[in-house]
């Protein structure tokens, strides 16, 4: 049998019935007034409890909705007041919670979403510090909301520093920009409470489970992640202009630094995510989820989240005054680069680009600031193998100029930062490991540059590593570089090559002094490199004549092979410098006439004849040098006898 | 100099002095790898405080010994006792060096840190973070390499229960394969995060060690947590995959097979089927284009199934079997141990199926014969049952529903000739139950 409703039951039926008929008559001011005014509102709350649940689902969530917010915007304001009451009275908080966190999820709109995100906040806010699975997930639903909203393609392509600073004038990005600008008026008095409450708990260990405080640290370095992180490759150092963008970024670094009290706290943790994956094992209750350190789950933090959160405390200049400067900036290096190396091996040029920007900011204001140099030591480290590849796989392949660019500088000053050993074998490994023609000629030069540099200081007394058995390793390195001897494509190696003579010239008329022990080596170089590039010279010069005079009296077709190679190799260059369409090369490319083929031939003739002059001065000077040394020892023997 | 006679030389060169402004308690201090919580306020010579863990109201945590501080705060952590407060007076040599840390620590600083020893644990390496594994540095190691999958691991361990020492021996294995010298899985991930020339103590607790059995040889009983001091003497390097051409992959693929048979004939199964699954995930995805691929994938997927049918895992060997005909699709081997699994788990149809494919390809295959008949046999008792299980099942059904019928409610129907309310509500009240049960 139904109870009869109680006094209090009717009165709250008939004030329930006094605000649709309020609202029915569009008195949204009326409505207003019986919460807002004194009189009214002492008399008025005490209901809600009782009709929270049926103000919700007749009111609130019809009113909600986009249309409404169109047609009779008063009407939407209202629901938006009315809903933020239900929060503060609905009985069963978790049942609000399942709601909202269903409607925020579908939430159509930014005025939508927000009204939502208002009565989470008043949720959250009861709820306190308990249930923090609940909170997780709540806010869980506000961060696969923010994954949904559209972005423009680009983004994820990439986009020049000129596109970086109009950013925000996309429509796309700008909505984006109200989605967090909301979520960080959802946050900001939550955060001020954990803050309060977390300074009573006086534990010696930092709890890592699962607590209100850490599922907030979790969603603020989620946030940073994407899409906000695709957003950041416009940004410039001490910029004028402050973007929507780095405000949202300087207000969730700031959210996470006070979390965490301290802001390097990660740091310690990222190694052991990074550096040995930890095993599964479902026999020992040893799942994805299970560990009791949420900071070390990569669906709570993601790794490249975190990575984008040191970009902004470091590169952003957003590290707070009271930050722990006891650190070893050796320590902040070395952890950091497992970060650079996660950002590197992103798809997303913009996440590749913050990547560079904290490998140069840790090498230049971490360690060159400190007057800290990398010791050898730290490349036991498999990190630097693991950075020195995405690294170059930038600078050598990436379709994006800047990013070329930037990579190469940064790639330079990684390598300068180490004490001369480790710039050996740093140099030496790539040398070894890497395929692309052009930066191995790079780094070639950049080993002769530290030999002429160590030259300059004491040419008596060289380092181990430029000079001798270390120097000659290097030597045959750089400059033996025909990996098919006589028969090897010169075109295809023209930069090694180039930069091989170049060093060779270089040794031959500096080292006149045998301090590194060049002299020693060059019988060895000779049979490697000077012989038998002589014969591919005139080999491939006579080859490359012979063709453009078939395809001048119009009988090449057997030679159509080659030049679809020779196509293909000057496509790709293209497709390095930026400057393809994207779409990929096709395989076969399409037939050229007969003046393009010749002009082809011509510039590859060209080429081969520049590397035939290079070839011929190289030998010259060696020639001379010999000369020279023969006649300083004659000079010297007859003085020593 | 009595101010001065307080204070104790650290580094012996004075670099270091520490100066005790309150004795902590009892005698033990922090090892190197300890996680240690302090409260720290580090001051310039002239009073200037430019960093302090009071002011940002929570303790500092960091690993004691391990270069993530400035080395005067390592050494000098590494001396307190349990609430201890003192001063520590670092020369610049020990802090900040000639370049200072600008703009807050001027070049060539002296600094006065006054530390206050909270606690300290050991490092926890178990993977779940709830320390079943706890490494305590003994003695520390200037190296940074630690073994990786595959890696030569030379190394030094004692282990002990209670204070008594139940083994101590040297161990040389590839790294992954330690259960194959009997080493405790617990010891194996610890010795992962080991620097080579490295000593340290690893307590495991018995989940990671003898489990729930305990082991006999070693008197050590069921749940027991027990403690290993190893010292890694040296370690090759591991499989550098990323740096493998195609042809260098595969030529690491047969070692792992070839670890893989090893394993197999010691009749170690699950160390058998790890490194055929290394073999195999080595293997480059070529298989449709390089028959030397394809048919190294065909005998790992092929050896893997033997080993799981070896240790009665039945699924994971059909599995297997499915992968090497997904490649072959008349692999005789694979359809024969197929059929095995099938057999086994009582997918009569499909067994036979497998079997008499077999024989299609192979007429003359006994075996397959042999199962074929087996299969019909047990197929043809299996209808059996069935048919007498249904037979018995209709009988009693029937029966029963010659008893129930007198009290249908279409009784009551005809005997009222209409429902009355009463009769609509009990009605409506049933067909809820019944909805509830199905919802059930």
């Amino acid at each position: 049998m139904e109870q009869p409703p109680s006094a209090s039951e009717e009165a709250a039926r008939n004030f329930l019935k006094l605000i649709k008929q309020l609202l029915q008559e569009k008195a949204y001011e009326g409505v207003k007034m019986l919460f807002q005014s004194p009189n009214e509102a002492a008399r008025n709350l005490q209901h809600l409890p009782l009709i929270a649940m049926d103000i919700y689902e007749d009111i609130c969530v019809p009113s909600l909705e986009d249309e409404v917010n169109v047609e009779q915007p008063e009407l939407f304001d209202c629901a938006n007041e009315l809903l933020r009451l239900v929060a503060q009275y609905y009985f069963s908080l978790e049942e609000l919670m399942l709601e909202l966190m269903e409607k925020i999820e579908e939430s159509s709109s930014i005025a939508v979403f927000s009204a939502y995100m208002r009565a989470l906040q008043v949720v959250l806010q009861r709820q306190g510090d308990q249930k923090p699975q609940a909170v997780e997930w709540c806010l869980q639903s506000v961060s696969s909301r923010l994954k949904e909203c559209p972005l423009p393609g680009f983004l994820s392509e990439g986009y020049d520093e000129a596109a970086g600073r109009l950013l925000e004038q996309n429509q796309q990005v700008e909505d984006l920009m109200a989605f967090y600008i909301t979520i960080d008026l959802f946050y900001k008095p939550l955060l001020a409470e954990i803050l309060t409450t977390g300074a009573s708990v006086t534990s010696i260990f930092r709890n890592c489970g699962l607590t209100r405080r850490n599922a907030f640290t979790c969603f603020y370095v989620q946030l940073m992640g994407k899409p906000l992180a695709l957003l950041e490759m416009g940004y410039v150092r001490d910029e004028l202009t402050h973007k929507y963008v780095h405000q949202v970024v300087k207000s969730l670094t700031e959210a996470v630094c006070s979390c965490l009290s301290d802001p390097f706290y990660l740091l310690g943790l990222v190694e052991q995510r990074a550096r040995w994956q930890r095993k599964l094992d479902a026999e020992k209750g040893v799942y994805e989820m299970s560990s009791q350190n949420m900071f070390l789950i990569e669906e709570k933090m993601p790794l490249y989240a975190v990575a984008m959160f040191y970009h902004a405390l470091l590169v952003g200049n957003l590290l707070p005054p009271k930050a722990p400067k006891i650190y070893q900036p050796l320590y902040l290096f070395e952890t950091g680069l497992y970060l650079v190396s996660v950002l590197l091996e992103q798809v997303e040029p913009p996440l590749q680009h913050c990547g560079l920007r904290l490998l140069e900011h840790l090498m230049t204001n971490t360690l060159a600031n400190s007057g800290v140099i990398v010791p050898c030591s730290s490349l036991q480290l498999d990190v630097h193998k693991r950075l020195c590849e995405s690294l170059c796989k930038i600078v050598g392949y990436s379709p994006q100029v800047s990013l070329r660019q930037v990579g190469l500088h940064v790639l330079r000053k990684y390598v300068l930062a180490f004490d001369h050993e480790g710039k050996y074998f740093v140099l030496k490994n790539l040398i070894e490991t890497l395929q692309h023609d052009g930066l191995l000629g790079y780094l070639a030069s950049m080993y002769k540059d530290l030999v002429d540099q160590a030259m300059c200081l004491t040419a008596s007394e060289l380092p181990l590593v430029f000079s001798g058995k270390q120097f000659r390793e290097m030597l045959l390195l750089c400059l033996c570089v025909l990996p098919q001897d006589v028969k090897s494509d010169l075109l295809l190696h023209s930069d090694r090559i180039c930069n091989a003579l170049n060093i060779l010239r270089y040794f031959a008329i500096r080292d006149l002094s045998n301090d590194t022990g060049f002299w020693h080596f060059l019988p060895e170089i000779e049979e490697r490199l000077i012989q038998p590039l002589g014969k591919a010279l005139d080999f491939s010069l006579a080859h490359y004549k012979a063709y453009k005079e078939r395809v001048e009296n119009g009988q090449s077709s057997s030679d159509d092979a080659l030049m679809q190679k020779q196509l293909k190799m000057l496509a790709v260059n293209i497709s390095n410098s930026g400057m393809a369409s994207g779409d990929g090369l096709d395989n076969n490319l399409p037939d050229i006439g007969r003046e393009e083929k010749l002009d082809v031939l011509s510039s590859s003739i060209t080429s081969l004849e520049s590397l035939l002059g290079l070839y011929l001065r190289a030998n010259e000077c060696i020639e001379q040098s010999l000369r020279n040394r023969q006649q300083q020892q004659r000079q010297i023997s007859p003085s020593s006898n | 100099m009595p101010e001065e006679s307080k204070k104790i030389d650290l580094s012996n060169d004075g670099g270091v002095l520490k100066e005790i402004l309150k004795e902590g308690t009892g005698t033990e201090t922090p090892n190197n790898g300890s996680k240690v919580s302090l409260h720290y306020t580090g001051r310039l010579v002239d009073g200037t405080e430019f960093d302090s863990s009071v002011s940002r109201n929570e303790p500092f945590e960091f690993e004691l010994g391990k270069g993530r501080v400035i080395k005067a705060f390592d050494m000098g952590v590494a001396t307190m006792k349990l609430g201890e407060r003192c001063f520590l007076t670092c020369a610049p040599n020990y802090a900040y060096g000639a370049a200072g840390s600008p703009p807050s620590i001027p070049p060539d600083s002296t600094l006065i840190f006054e530390l206050e020893m909270l606690g300290w644990k050991g490092e926890d390496l178990s993977p779940n973070q709830d320390g079943s594994i706890e490494r305590t540095i003994l003695e520390q190691s200037e190296k940074k390499r630690t073994p990786s999958d595959g890696a030569f691991v030379k190394a030094h361990i004692s282990g002990s229960f209670e204070g008594r020492v139940f083994e101590e021996r040297d161990v040389e294995f590839d790294y992954g394969e330690g259960s194959a010298i009997n080493l405790i899985e617990g010891l194996e991930i610890a010795l992962e995060k080991i620097n080579v020339g490295e000593t340290s103590k690893i307590k495991i607790q018995s989940k990671y060690a003898f489990g729930l059995k305990g082991n006999e040889a070693f008197k050590i009983p069921p749940n027991a947590t027990v403690e290993y001091t190893v010292k890694l003497n040296d370690c090759g390097k591991g499989l550098e995959e990323w740096k493998l051409s195609d042809a260098e992959r595969i030529d690491e693929a047969k070692v792992y097979k070839e670890k893989g048979t090893n394993y197999f004939k010691k009749e170690n199964w699950s160390l058998a089927i790890k490194m055929y699954n290394k073999c195999k995930n080595l293997l480059p995805n070529t298989a449709d284009t390089n028959e030397e691929v394809k048919k190294l994938k065909i005998a790992t997927h092929s050896n893997i199934a033997l080993c799981h049918q070896k240790s009665n895992d039945n699924f994971d060997a059909k599995q297997e079997c499915n992968a090497v005909l997904a490649l072959d699709a008349n692999n005789v081997k694979a359809l024969y141990r197929r059929g095995q699994c099938n057999l086994i788990i009582n997918e009569l149809d499909e067994a036979l199926d497998d079997f008499q494919k077999v024989i299609e390809l192979e007429p003359g295959n006994k075996a397959a014969a042999n199962h074929v008949l087996i299969c019909k046999q047990k197929i043809k008792e299996t209808k059996d049952k069935e048919k007498k299980l249904y037979a018995n099942m209709f009988t009693k059904l029937a029966a029963h529903d010659k008893e129930t019928e007198p009290i249908r409610e279409t009784d009551v129907l005809s005997k009222c000739g209409e429902w009355s309310e009463e009769d609509a509500k009990r009605e409506a009240e049933l067909t809820l139950e019944r909805d509830n049960v199905i919802m059930i």
